[in-house]
């Protein structure tokens, strides 16, 4: 199999990447210091997007033209599932209020994602998706080199930095490989980094606070 | 009883207040707009058309009754057609080709506002989807006329003015307006709450996008 491309795409959104692992959100998490209340914006917003997570996992699934990345995605819906148990658990010890309105990046993410999706090609969606996944897993995995599985962030570092997380990302990673057209590259490319500029400014939005100007 | 889409509208007094005093919107008319900021806006709307266009084909296979269908298909290539007249006026005098244009990003709020467009016309039930669609049009029609009243020392500005003040693009909107309130009359209260809500979201990104030119809006990363 090649790497090329997937090599590629993490070359040149690189920047991006940077930008996005050393985010003063990820780093206070990392040294104790972020606001818990800061903590609990995050849980709120990314609560909503996984739920539209789901929604882009199950388009994507009726769309897999074989068996082998149907299944490979339906664990990982199964996995997501329990992604917002971890959530709502936290959300039940904190009395926190789940069902808040999505930020505009919150939603702009999600509307991107679940587009692209739509009307996006394969190569496309597996593109959003791995690059969604791959910066979760190396944005997670500085927080776990600093804190170990430290609470009250266990179930999510576990969750995110975990083995079988590593080789669901790296799955993506071929299946993107194997579904992709060069034809696509350019609109897969604008995609990939589309979306690693959408977990920037996440992390950006849940450390600002910022929320619709209108 | 009011109409539903009065009823629409009647919400977003606010937004559209917001909008008719935004200075992008009042620099139209003062002249005070600076032309970068202008051009920046026309580009980002080129953009945003192409993907209105899909929208509305999703509209049009969605509709229930066959002239919604042709009108939607119809307006679809009608956004197409006012995208490539963009090329042939304002992009050409500006020097822009269409690789230029196509090869301009999406600015943030753009992608934004396009892709929950995009989301509901393709998951969602034509009634939102309507919900979705009607401020671009509406809101349009009303800043239009708004800003014919008012007129603008920039010959630039005037010709951009004119496009949404003529009585063509009225007949357009009262199309749509009528189809969404003939699409909502036996709703029960739950699907139009859906439709309710969609109208004030995309609402909100229509002020977004005046503001997002006003600031030139790029991405920070």
């Amino acid at each position: 199999m090649s790497t090329t491309l997937l090599d590629e795409l993490l070359t040149e959104a690189r920047p991006i990447w940077e930008a996005m692992t050393a985010h003063p959100f990820l780093r206070e998490l990392a040294t104790g210091r972020l606001p818990r209340e800061r903590f609990d914006f995050w849980v709120q917003q990314d609560y909503r997007f996984v739920q539209d997570g789901l929604r882009f996992l199950a388009l994507l699934i009726a769309r897999a033209p074989d068996e082998e990345l149907r299944r490979g995605l339906l664990d990982a819906a199964v996995a997501f599932r329990n992604e917002l148990t971890i959530f709502e658990d936290y959300a039940r010890q904190r009395g926190l209020q789940l069902e808040v309105e999505p930020t505009p990046v919150c939603l702009g993410y999600t509307s991107f994602l679940l587009a692209t999706a739509a009307t996006g090609s394969l190569g496309e969606t597996l593109a959003v998706l791995w690059g969604a996944e791959k910066a979760y897993y190396d944005a997670w995995s500085t927080v776990r080199q600093a804190l170990g599985l430290a609470e009250p962030y266990a179930r999510w570092i576990e969750n995110w930095t975990s083995p079988q997380f590593a080789a669901w990302v790296d799955w993506l990673g071929a299946q993107l490989v194997r579904w992709s057209s060069s034809a696509e590259y350019p609109a897969l490319r604008r995609a990939f980094l589309a979306t690693a500029r959408y977990e920037y400014l996440f992390w950006d939005m849940v450390y600002t606070g910022t929320t619709w100007p209108i | 009883m009011p109409r539903f889409t009065e009823e629409l509208w009647n919400s977003i007094a606010d937004i559209f207040a917001a909008i008719l005093a935004h200075p992008f919107v009042r620099g139209l008319t003062d002249g005070t707009l600076p032309e970068d900021a202008f051009r920046y806006y026309v580009v980002q709307d080129a953009l945003y058309l192409r993907d209105y266009a899909r929208c509305l084909a999703l509209a049009a296979a969605k509709s229930p009754r066959d002239p919604w269908c042709e009108l939607f298909a119809d307006h679809a290539k009608v956004a197409l057609v006012v995208e490539r007249s963009l090329h042939d006026s304002f992009f050409r005098e500006w020097g822009l080709s269409p690789e230029e244009i196509a090869a301009t990003p999406y600015a943030p709020t753009n992608l934004a506002y396009t892709s929950y467009l995009l989301r509901i016309a393709y998951d969602r039930p034509f009634e939102e989807l309507l919900g979705a669609v009607l401020p671009c049009y509406w809101i349009y029609w009303e800043v239009g006329k708004h800003l014919e009243k008012a007129g603008s020392p920039n010959p630039l500005y005037q010709r951009w003015i004119a496009t949404y003040a003529s009585e063509e693009y009225a007949q357009v909107v009262r199309a749509v307006i009528d189809v969404t309130d003939e699409a909502a009359a036996d709703l029960p209260e739950g699907r139009r709450a859906a439709v309710r809500a969609h109208f004030v979201t995309t609402s909100r990104y229509e002020w977004m996008f005046w503001d997002a030119a006003w600031r030139m809006e790029s991405w920070p990363v």
